[in-house]
């Protein structure tokens, strides 16, 4: 860059020249710089302070603002001469006006001969002093600046304009009506160039329209506050966006679009006189009244604030480590992530266009409520002629209107009256049950110490209680959240996953106490035969498989040469226990089969509390096996523990507990000698051991897989996606799994458009579709659950823990139950909020209110208008 | 104009793992390519570096994903890698295939099957093998059955290469010797930095700062702690030496197993305070850990060439080494003390360097400039480029290797290898390697035969045409000063992806 | 023949909206055509035979009921279906089918093989032949202000379209990779997406050359960010 006129501005100008060559050759030739950079800004500003200083100091702004002054008034001369050059009175002045003007002149000069002499001695001082010189190179350093700034902004300006002239993106609902009646389009006009299009009304006139968006005619008497539409649609007004069917002689605004549209033609054809390229993207309306929808996400079947909280929850113990490496794995991808963010090889500023995707989406979920509003308001619009009924109209009117008073009439009553004594008497009796079930729920968290186990942690039953105990508790919440959607705009399309999460729990209760019905009679009914079945099983394979395995091993198993005084002993230790514990069994025989009346009562409940029951029932008859293996495995732990140092004591190192290593380490001669000899003895008598331990370990992994059979019952019956999927079958609209484009063909649209004689700029057509949610999604927890329990007990980790008689850890139950819980929220609504909630519950009142002040307003049928709308439950 | 070559680097060792033939690889690709040739790196996949990578200045880098069987060096499959490897040298149109390191069985695989392909081999030696024991009688079989069929072979040090053609039973004509170099840059003593601003006039020796006779004396030991770099020596002497000397301290840098070994005696002997354990370093601090001291001390078993000696000495440390291997060829005698690989000895030499540092009878302050003067990468990199120039038959094979052999030439260069005209037929390889042995030799060319049939094969399977040609990096002009800007290991690791994406898109802009 | 290396068609309507098509089928020809059309048929018919295969051995009725079936022939059988009554339809169809000429003999030729290896293998043969797909198509559609969406053609008949849409604000870059791939170095586009830890891979299934997957890149990078230079070069290639 050239000096600095001023010697002390030249580093600042250096700085403000290398920060603005940046920003030029790496933002702006890229098209991605903005107008204001601001960082160069602030430099640009440091540097005019300071040449103004300097300027000041040496006179010069004065002629320079001479300088400004004169252009001003040249441009004014330019522009006047611009403005009223339609009819020539500057050039062509009166010759009167001149002489006039003459005289003026010159008496002025001789009445102020003084001042003008003066500004003559001005002119010669300045002169000599060459002022004029420093006024030029004044000039020069601000046209330099002007080149620098001034034209790349304004070049950014239009290279930013005739880009966004380029595209315009039209959506237009494919199922409105088409017929080739002319017409005005209203909608959203998301930016410039980015429409939606929610309605054709017909037959009206533009400006009409316009006046009747301002007034909001169009919007009036919506059922639900209006201000909604605009903060969900991220707009602040409807606008008009073009015409239909219009004449090109018709004269039109740049920015509006003429669409044509007929019978015929299943495309519009769109033009803009602003646009070079058009996309045309048509999308079928999903119909709130059936609560379809569209969503760029998935819809989420499970609350999902659940997982991560059970993670922080749950970091005890050995379920951890696996845990723990799944997070750092994570992190090594979050790191690597981070490393792919450092790659760019430009930013990029979304523009209007791109950043509109979200609100688009609101905008199609409520084009079809909108423009049932809008069309049912046209009649409003301009002078058009309000039809009378006809007598037998009025007829049939009366008599609705009457028959309506009626109803009405004992429908008031009912509310003021009878309604609120129920209500309140429901309420009532909701929160005695609520309050019930949060003592239940406290006793069953309750914790000894917290990080002891809880109740609920323990036996399935109690787990089983608290998950309806929670359901019930989430249920009113749930419901009253539902009930507001009533009186919001049905296109608000937040709770719909509440609707689908709230029906499909109770449909699973409900299958589940069907089933549990039918189940508990079956128990009922034979719970003699059932008993003895059980007691029968309970002898055959907890008490003499047991004892007839042990005897065989105490008789050398399969050829395996066992050691028998020690095979003996424990083999006669196990046989006394068992001995014991069948004794205790048979004590228990003769109350078994009201033990299994009572399950089968408690079935009527639902089938899961059997279940529930039946493994809790299953791990306390087995007790004695289980704790045959802890007894097996910690000796046959300890053994490999001596084993292993003795190992180490031959190799001449030994374990350095500090260090926690391996060192080298030189034994005398004796404790060589006796270690030896240990390490010889033990050896030999490991196998005997190992064979114990496998048999006991063999027993308690039949019983743990029994139980984990016994828990995906639970949990297919607690949390099948029965709901969603009938859904899925029934209408794939109300379960979105994100949103997908099609192109479609344009070239017979070109030629229709060709020979109707109109050049259109290249045009591309687009389906916007939802795509309906995968059953994989849908089984999402299913599969995660499964993956979670695989990599727990099919992991090495496992198998080295039974090699080596480490105790084998069961499964967290949170985790394995993180399924049943994800229809839950992670903390449930306390008791007062609940009251609050129930009590906030809107009035029936308010439903039956905008049926009825419009019926009288003017003579549209309302109800049929109306019965299009209203939220069916459906399913 | 002399001819540019596309070269492909084979090694199992490479970066991020850290060592000599490592960085000797680096550095010597950067260099190549500073001379205006194309340069690829095959290796085998490290953790988290799978794929293909571009490091700083375009050196692009194949991790190969393969199973590593010790000290990361692959599991040895003769015909596995042949797949993948044909791949990549006709994407890259390699015609120059240079293998690295004997106990790579990539590099040895590499060069079987690029001669089976036809194309140009060379391999550097960078280690030194017994011949008594299982272990090295069977690398050896492996060396010589790879370089039985090989254009030629470098070695680091003349030790180095006799070692290599008694093993190999090679031609010493073939053999030639190009030393390692080090950066001297990336190892300037601590006070050089200030006197060469001071602007110094070259020649004279820069001050000497005297050492007083009670100064502590800092003795530094890097190396990976390894039973071939001589730990359990330096694990016996330490304590004698910190017993004789009082006013000296150990600087101890590196890992391995032996490194518990060492820990113990700290330990036993209460030492903690006068040893001082850095564990494993990244290669760019060595130099930081080697200013600290004044004494290097390499007790190594066997070594090829010792690159780090001549760091050492160039941060301007005085060493004291075992005479083993190639280690007498490397440093000039006024630098270092040797010693006889053991104890008693090794403990005497370390205290005749102290005497000697304590006597202020070294100018250390010299070494950096001597080591500069004597090592360069350029110079390395142009006596390898002197090589390709004579396997490809650039310069006529008398100028290559003098012309008292090419007057012998005529006689036997269709087997031996006189790499101008070394031919690629079957036969006359097949010759070659049933040289090799009794049995081996069959083997050998049992081996060579099914190479060349799957060669066939995949020439059937992957036709050369459904193969990408990729593009490359643009070359460099041949530069006449070498030494490029170095850059440090640790940076490359974080910039790979970046560095592949940008090269790629880089090259695509219109 | 039937099908090719995969290919690229390239429909751009409009500068800012392009569809980029990778696919392994050639440009249909008639005799093409005709080839596919008995290929169709082919398939229709073993189906058939499978579905039969399995009536005859496992669901046909006992004999008599043949005779009483026999006497009403096939007449009958469009007025069931006209009468909607489809699985009454169904059923004679079968039988019909199995007494008449091919299906005794389909009946003699499965005769000497086990239950078991008939079940399986006709149930094999009907899957194979319905799960059967003969071309893989896979494209990536652009469209400038709004993103790109993958599209797998996964099923014959268009089921099993796996599409994936990705907004233009989420779009961090675009760009061409290399990467083994079974035995060979292969170059692929990918997506760089924000706040996602994979990268999404156009074109997974038939990885193409790098001819196309340049021209590919070109066309994405000119047709989806505005006033970036790789825009030209999109419009000639594929």
């Amino acid at each position: 860059m050239s000096q600095s006129l001023a010697p002390e501005c030249n580093e600042l100008k250096e700085r403000y020249d290398t920060c603005f060559l940046k920003w030029y050759s790496e933002k702006f030739l890229r098209g991605i710089g903005t107008k204001n950079d601001n960082e160069c800004e602030a430099l640009f500003k440091e540097y005019k302070t300071c040449l103004k200083k300097v300027l000041k100091e040496r006179g010069i702004d004065k002629l320079i603002e001479e300088a400004r002054e004169d252009n001003r008034e040249n441009d004014a001369t330019l522009m006047g001469k611009k403005k009223c050059n339609g009819n020539t009175s500057r050039d062509s002045m009166h010759p009167f006006s001149t002489l006039t003007l003459g005289i003026f002149v010159a008496g002025y000069i001789t009445a102020r001969w003084d001042l003008v002499t003066r500004l003559y001695e001005l002119a010669i001082f300045a002169w000599n002093y060459g002022v004029v010189t420093r006024a030029a190179k004044g000039f020069a350093v601000l046209s330099l600046l002007f080149l620098l700034i001034f034209l790349p902004v304004e070049r950014l300006a239009t290279r930013e304009s005739d880009l966004r002239d380029g595209l315009i993106r039209v959506f237009w609902p494919a199922d409105l009506p088409r017929s080739d009646l002319r017409g005005v389009v209203v909608g959203w006009r998301n930016s410039a160039l980015d429409v939606f299009a929610l309605a054709i009304l017909e037959e009206v006139e533009p400006r009409n329209v316009e006046f009747a968006l301002k007034t909001g005619t169009l919007l009036r008497d919506a059922p639900h506050p209006v201000s909604r539409i605009y903060e969900l649609c991220g707009q602040s007004a409807i606008h008009i966006l073009g015409l239909v069917n219009t004449p090109d002689t018709v004269e039109v605004d740049p920015s509006w679009i003429r669409v044509t549209i007929g019978p015929s033609r299943r495309v519009p054809a769109v033009a803009c006189s602003r646009a070079s390229s058009i996309q045309i993207i048509l999308f079928d309306r999903p119909l709130p009244g059936r609560m379809q929808y569209i969503s760029l996400n998935p819809i989420a079947l499970a609350l999902d604030d659940k997982h991560d909280s059970f993670r922080h929850e749950a970091p005890d113990g050995s379920e951890d480590d696996d845990e723990t490496e799944e997070r750092r794995r994570k992190e090594e991808k979050r790191r690597l992530v981070e490393k792919l963010k450092q790659h760019s090889i430009f930013k990029r500023i979304p523009s209007e266009k791109e950043k509109a995707l979200v609100q688009i989406v609101n905008q199609v979920n409520w084009a079809w409520e909108l423009e049932k509003l809008l069309q049912k308001n046209v009649s409003r619009i301009g002078t058009r002629p309000k039809r009378s009924l006809s007598v037998s109209e009025r007829v049939v009117e009366s008599a609705t209107n009457a028959r309506d008073m009626l109803v009405v009439w004992m429908w008031d009553q009912f509310t003021v009256y009878v309604w609120p004594v129920i209500k309140r008497m429901f309420v009532m009796g909701l929160m005695a049950h609520r309050i019930a079930a949060e003592v239940l729920l406290r006793i069953l968290e309750w914790r000894v110490r917290p990080k002891y186990a809880a109740l609920k942690d323990i036996s399935a039953t109690a787990q089983q209680v608290e998950i309806r105990l929670q359901q019930f508790c989430y249920w009113p919440m749930q419901y009253v959240t539902l009930r507001r959607r009533e009186n919001d705009w049905e296109s608000v399309t937040t709770s719909h996953p509440d609707y689908i999460r709230f029906y499909n729990s109770l449909w699973l209760v409900a299958n589940d106490v069907i089933i549990g019905i039918a189940l508990g009679s079956y128990i009922i009914d034979n719970a003699g035969w059932v008993a003895q079945q059980i007691s029968q099983l309970l002898t055959e394979y907890t008490v003499e498989a047991l004892q007839s395995s042990i005897s065989w091993l105490m008789g050398w198993p399969a050829g395996l040469k066992l050691n028998n005084e020690l095979a003996a002993f424990l083999g006669d230790l196990f046989l006394w226990v068992i001995d014991y514990w069948s004794s205790c069994i048979e004590a228990l025989r003769p109350i078994l089969p009201h033990i299994i009346w009572f399950i089968g009562f408690s079935s009527f409940a639902g089938a899961s509390m059997p279940i529930a029951l039946f493994s809790d029932l299953l791990s306390i008859l087995t007790v004695h096996i289980y704790s045959f293996y802890l007894a097996s495995a910690r000796i046959y732990h300890w053994q490999l523990n001596i084993l292993i140092s003795l190992f180490h004591l031959f190799r001449g190192k030994k374990h350095n507990v500090l260090r926690n290593r391996i060192d080298s380490c030189d034994y005398d001669l004796d404790q060589l000698l006796v270690g030896t000899i240990l390490f010889t003895v033990l050896s030999f008598l490991l196998p005997t051991v190992v064979v114990f331990y496998l048999n006991f370990a063999i027993a308690r992994m039949v019983i743990i897989s029994l139980k984990a059979v016994f828990d995906t019952l639970l949990s297919c019956l607690n949390h099948f996606p029965l709901f969603a999927l009938m859904l899925r079958v029934k209408d794939p609209g109300r379960l979105p799994g994100g949103i997908r484009f099609e192109l479609r063909d344009t070239q017979n649209f070109r030629h229709s458009i060709n020979d109707s004689s109109q050049e259109l700029p290249s045009t591309s057509v687009i389906y916007l579709k939802s795509v309906p949610l995968h059953f994989k999604a849908m089984f999402h927890q299913y599969f995660q659950m499964g993956h979670r329990i695989r990599k727990h007990y099919l992991a090495p980790r496992v198998l080295l823990c039974l090699l080596t008689g480490k105790f084998v850890p069961p499964l967290n139950r949170k985790n394995l139950y993180s399924l049943q819980y994800s229809m839950l929220p992670a903390r449930r609504a306390g008791v007062m909020e609940m009251w609050n909630a129930v009590n906030s519950l809107p009035e029936p009142k308010k439903r039956m209110a905008p049926v009825h002040v419009p019926v009288l307003a003017n003579g549209i049928k309302l109800p049929t208008n109306y019965r299009g709308g209203r939220p069916r439950v459906y399913g | 104009m002399a001819p540019t070559y596309n070269i492909a680097m084979v090694s199992d060792f490479f970066f991020p793992q850290p060592g000599g033939v490592e960085s000797h690889i680096y550095q010597l690709s950067t260099k190549l390519r500073d001379r205006g040739h194309k340069v690829i790196i095959i290796t085998h996949a490290y953790k988290g570096r799978t794929g293909v990578r571009y490091l700083t200045n375009g050196l692009k880098v194949y991790h190969v994903p393969f199973f590593v069987l010790y000290r990361s060096a692959s599991f040895p499959t003769v015909f596995s890698f042949f797949p993948i490897f044909r791949n990549i040298v006709l994407r890259e149109r390699i015609d120059i295939v240079h293998g690295h390191a004997s106990l790579s069985s990539l590099c040895h695989e590499a060069i079987l099957h690029a001669r089976t392909m036809g194309l140009r081999t060379v391999y550097t030696d960078h280690s030194l093998f017994g011949f008594a024991d299982a272990a090295s009688i069977f690398a050896n079989k492996i060396l010589k059955f790879s370089l039985s069929d090989v254009d030629h072979v470098i070695c680091v040090s003349h030790t180095c290469k006799e070692n290599t053609v008694l093993r190999a039973s090679l031609d010493p004509l073939m053999v030639s010797v190009i030393p390692n170099a080090v950066v001297a840059e990336n190892f300037k003593p601590l006070d050089y930095a200030a006197e060469v601003s001071a602007g110094s006039f070259r020649g004279h020796p820069p001050p000497a700062r005297p050492l007083g006779p009670h100064d502590m004396i800092t003795i530094v030991v890097i190396s990976r702690l390894f039973y071939n770099k001589g730990t359990d020596l330096l694990t016996a002497a330490i304590p004698r030496i910190l017993e004789n000397h009082p006013q000296t301290r150990f600087i101890i840098a590196g890992d391995g197993p032996k490194a518990i070994d060492l820990e113990q005696m700290i330990e036993q002997n209460v030492l903690q305070d006068r040893v001082e354990m850095l564990g494993p370093i990244r290669h760019e601090e060595v130099r930081d850990v080697m200013v600290r001291g004044h004494i290097y001390l390499h007790p190594s078993l066997t070594e090829a060439f010792g690159t780090v000696i001549v760091e050492a000495a160039s941060c301007g440390l005085y060493v004291v080494c075992t005479q083993v291997g190639g280690i007498p060829e490397v440093l000039p005698s006024h630098m270092t003390v040797f010693a006889k690989p053991e104890e008693d000895d090794l403990v005497a030499a370390t205290g005749k360097a102290i005497a000697a540092l304590r006597g202020n009878k070294v100018r250390t302050e010299l070494f950096h400039e001597q080591v500069k003067s004597m090592y360069s990468w350029t110079n390395v990199a142009m006596r390898t480029e002197r090589v390709y120039n004579g396997i490809s038959g650039a310069i006529s094979e008398a100028e290559f290797y003098g012309y008292d052999a090419a007057n012998v030439a005529g006689s036997w260069s269709a087997t031996r290898g006189r790499s101008g005209v070394q031919s690629f037929a079957l036969i006359d390889r097949l010759k070659r390697y049933y040289g090799c042995g009794i049995w081996a030799g069959k083997l050998f060319c049992l081996c060579v035969i099914v190479d060349y049939l799957i060669f066939l094969a995949l020439e059937l399977l992957f036709p050369r045409d459904k193969i990408d040609i990729c593009p490359d990096w643009p070359r460099k002009e041949r530069k006449v000063d070498g030494e490029g800007c170095r850059v440090k290991a640790g940076r490359q690791q974080g910039d790979n992806e970046r560095r592949a994406m940008d090269s790629l898109d880089g090259h695509w802009d219109p | 023949m039937l099908t090719t290396a995969p290919h690229l068609y390239i429909r751009r309507p409009s500068p800012t909206t392009a569809e980029f098509t990778v696919t392994t089928c050639p440009p249909l020809t008639v005799p093409l055509r005709l080839l596919l059309l008995t290929l169709h048929l082919a398939r229709i018919l073993l189906f058939s035979a499978a579905v039969l295969a399995l009536y005859a051995r496992f669901l046909e009725p006992s004999q008599h009921s043949h005779q009483h079936h026999h006497h009403h022939n096939n007449n009958p059988i469009i007025s069931l279906f006209l009468a909607g009554n489809i699985p009454q339809f169904l059923t004679t169809l079968l039988q019909t089918a199995h007494r008449s000429q091919p299906g005794t003999l389909l009946a003699q030729l499965t005769a000497p093989l086990p239950d078991w290896a008939v079940a399986l293998a006709s149930l094999g043969v009907a899957y194979a032949t319905v799960c059967f797909r003969l071309h893989r198509t896979e494209s990536v559609l652009v469209l400038r202000g709004l993103g790109i969406q993958t599209c797998t053609i996964s099923g014959k008949w268009g089921w099993g379209t796996q599409t994936r849409f990705i907004p233009t604000e989420q779009i961090r870059d675009v760009l061409i990779n290399e990467a083994f791939r079974g035995f060979e170095v292969r170059y692929y586009l990918i997506v760089v997406v924000e706040g996602e830890e994979d990268v999404v891979v156009l074109f997974p299934g038939l990885l193409p050359r790098r001819r196309i997957v340049e021209a590919v890149w070109r066309g994405v990078r000119g047709c989806l960010f505005e006033g970036d230079g790789g825009g030209g070069e999109g419009d000639g290639k594929g």
